[in-house]
């Protein structure tokens, strides 16, 4: 009887190790949910690119995934063409241009269809996330009128180049760190397409060079950007003290003015400290 | 007073006694404790103090800047108070000077130790700038120290003779060397007007310098735009420490003298009356200088300067702060407006106060301010914005305080520490020949 109770014990014990590796084995092969945020940018004087981000909740944190291969597809009516791929960096993110942005397949609406698409790893889950992009044409240029300069945009329907009415645009002109506004946060699209705005006479600018841009940001095109360059900013002088004598300059543009000041104070001193010590000879000599 | 006999016997340098030996002794071996740190430090570099990049400054150059206001003694007594023909000074002077010289040596050594690496003091001749005020710092503490040997030696001269004179059966070997620094020195009119023009000179010329050396040293952080030290006020302020840490120096220094030496018939009670009416005025000046450099930052109370203060009266750094403000500021001077207070002990245990809070003021002045910069330094680790000196950045000090204790100690023993001709001059007592037996 006694025998038998000890058997069914080690039984039990036995059950719960081996039930307990294969929870730990269980927990071992947990994986964790990745997330995509894409976004397209065009540039009419460059690409047209995906600026995509790859994140993670992990141990109620967010982290970022990097080094994480994405495959870009072009999906049609009919599939989906790969048409190339990316790695994350360290900060998770990563920006595929799209190459030949004219041989990708619309659907039958017109809409540019793109899946990115993460195939997983031991420690994240597979994962994928849809765009669709409607293409559009924004054209800036700067007119003259009445000796008032103003930057103009006109927003067209890449497939139909139709006017794109009733968007909106943003007027801007680059800067160091971010671009300023002209005139109003945005404009919007007449039945032309055309947005317009003075631009100041004062802004200032490397040799006059200015460059400004005219930028929307919808649901259906997303970010497009067109800039365009224009000598009608106020030169910027250089007011540099570079080559000059300061007191910030290195050591062969000291203040003339300083290096006598303090060089005859330094002799004046010593040399009385010299006639002191020579002193000290006339005393032994006397 | 007495016979000549009795002053030069009285006032000759004197053998280590017991006390003196176990001193000696003591010093050195504090001075191996910091050879060995030292060691530490040049094999491994500065990561083994606890200097990183907000604390980039620390005890180092707190002791640095004590020493450079120790040294203003030499200037406040040798020249100031002897231009002004402060009949009491003349036993102190030699003191004074002294205690400069030790400190002004080991100020240049403390530089050279914050440096980690020493030869980067050739960075100094090889890429310094004559605009900058470090290239002034080390111009004129070079200059103050010059001219401090020469004010010490300058007055030395005809004790030397007297010296030679005094162990010429004594101690041959010491009596020749007496000799060679005497400069053949017989007492004549030439050698007399030289030596008098030579001295006068010195003194005029040690107080601009030594206004110098501690209004560049407080530019060394004024320059620097950071709250605490954002002040066109710090020279003087420097100049007004350093006065009170000069005199507390000489107050301590002369009471251990005057008993180790025994030296009361030269360094009386007056002395220490004397000593302990200027701690007071010093103090004083000192303390209006405090209200100003923390009354008004507090009454404008930006941000960096609020976080600053806080620190400074209320925060981690308050107990140290209060302390010494009336510690070794504020105390010294009520109880030493009492002549009670102005005898020996008392002015003797101030003195040794007032030098530990100047220590600890200048602590005060270098470290609160790094830690609250006005740009806060980016992608640190948390444990940079604080300063805890490592045993071994305490091994090194207290090694640079040794070696300028020893300094003083081994210029005591082989100098007379009170002027024997100015003495003998002073009192019209009459040069004859030395009797052996005296």
């Amino acid at each position: 009887m006694k025998s038998f109770k000890y058997s069914k014990i080690l039984i039990a014990l036995f059950g719960m190790f081996l039930l307990s590796s294969a929870t730990h084995k269980v927990q071992a092969q947990k994986k964790n949910k990745a997330r995509l945020t894409v976004k397209y940018k065009k540039h009419m004087n460059g690409d047209a690119l995906f600026e995509i981000k790859a994140g993670a909740r992990v141990d109620r944190k967010n982290v970022a995934v990097s080094g994480i291969e994405l495959t870009v597809s072009n999906v049609t009516d009919d599939g989906s063409n790969k048409i190339g791929s990316t790695v994350t960096d360290h900060m998770g993110q990563t920006v595929f241009v799209i190459e030949n942005f004219g041989s990708m397949q619309k659907d039958k609406e017109g809409v540019y269809n793109f899946k990115i698409q993460f195939n997983g790893n031991d420690e994240f889950k597979k994962v994928s996330k849809s765009i669709s992009v409607m293409d559009a044409n924004l054209l800036a240029s700067v007119e003259e009128i009445d000796e008032v300069n103003y930057l103009k945009a006109v927003l067209t329907d890449a497939t139909t180049n139709e006017p794109i009415t009733g968007e909106s645009v943003s007027l801007q002109v680059d800067r160091l760190f971010k671009p300023l506004t002209i005139g109003e946060s945005f404009y919007t699209t007449d039945a032309d397409g055309v947005v317009m705005a003075p631009i100041a006479n004062d802004i200032p600018g490397i040799d006059g060079n200015l460059t400004f841009m005219a930028v929307i940001d919808s649901d259906d095109y997303h970010k497009v950007i067109s800039s365009i360059d224009a000598k009608i900013g106020v030169p910027i002088v250089e007011n540099s003290t570079f080559d000059e004598r300061t007191l910030w300059s290195p050591r062969d543009k000291t203040p003339i003015l300083m290096l006598i000041f303090l060089n005859l104070l330094i002799f004046g001193i010593w040399s009385i400290l010299i006639y002191l010590t020579y002193n000290l000879i006339k005393i032994a000599k006397s | 007073m007495q016979n000549y006999n009795q002053l030069v016997n009285d006032l000759a340098p004197k053998k280590f006694g017991l006390f003196g030996k176990i001193w000696l002794g003591l010093l050195i071996v504090v001075l191996m404790a910091s050879f060995y740190a030292y060691y530490q430090q040049l094999k491994d570099g500065l990561v083994i103090t606890d200097l990183r990049d907000y604390a980039l400054w620390g005890i180092y150059i707190s002791n640095f800047v004590f020493f450079v206001a120790i040294s203003l003694v030499g200037s406040l007594v040798s020249a100031i108070l002897t231009l002004s023909k402060v009949p009491w000074a003349t036993p102190l002077t030699r003191i004074a000077e002294i205690i400069a010289i030790a400190a002004i040596v080991m100020a240049g050594l403390t530089i050279i130790i914050d440096m980690g690496a020493p030869q980067r003091l050739l960075n100094i001749f090889i890429y310094g700038r004559l605009q900058s005020p470090i290239i002034w710092d080390v111009i004129v503490i070079s200059t103050y120290l010059f001219i401090s040997l020469l004010l010490l030696y300058f007055p030395l001269i005809p004790d030397m003779a007297i010296l030679q004179k005094y162990y010429k059966n004594k101690s041959p070997k010491l009596s020749k060397w007496y000799g060679k620094l005497s400069l053949n020195w017989r007492g004549s009119d030439k050698q007399k007007h030289i030596l008098h023009s030579s001295i006068r000179t010195l003194s005029i010329l040690i107080i601009p310098v030594a206004f110098g050396i501690h209004t560049v040293t407080s530019w060394l952080f004024a320059t620097t735009y950071r709250p605490g030290w954002d002040s066109t006020n710090f020279g003087p302020y420097f100049i007004a420490g350093a006065f009170v840490a000069g005199a507390g120096g000489v107050a301590t220094i002369m009471y251990i003298l005057r008993r180790s030496l025994k030296l009361k018939n030269y360094i009386t009670d007056l002395h220490f009356d004397k000593m302990g009416k200027l701690m007071v005025l010093l103090c004083l000046i000192y303390l209006y200088f405090n209200v100003n450099e923390y009354l008004i930052p507090a009454y404008k109370n930006t941000h960096e300067e609020a976080e600053h203060l806080k620190g400074m009266f209320t925060g981690h750094f308050s107990v140290k702060f209060w302390l010494v403000i009336f510690g070794s500021l504020v105390l010294p001077v009520i109880l030493m407006v009492f002549k009670r207070f102005r005898k020996p002990l008392p002015v003797f245990i101030m003195g040794v106060i007032v030098v530990v809070g100047a220590w600890w003021k200048r602590y005060l002045i270098v470290t609160p301010t790094l830690l609250h910069p006005f740009l806060p330094i980016q992608d640190v680790p948390e444990s940079w914005h604080t300063y805890h000196p490592t045993i071994l950045e305490w091994t090194i000090t207290a090694g640079t305080l040794a070696a300028a204790l020893l300094i003083i100690t081994l210029l005591v023993r082989y100098l007379p520490v009170i002027p024997i001709h100015e003495i003998a001059e002073e009192n019209n007592i009459e040069e004859t020949e030395l009797n052996e037996k005296a």
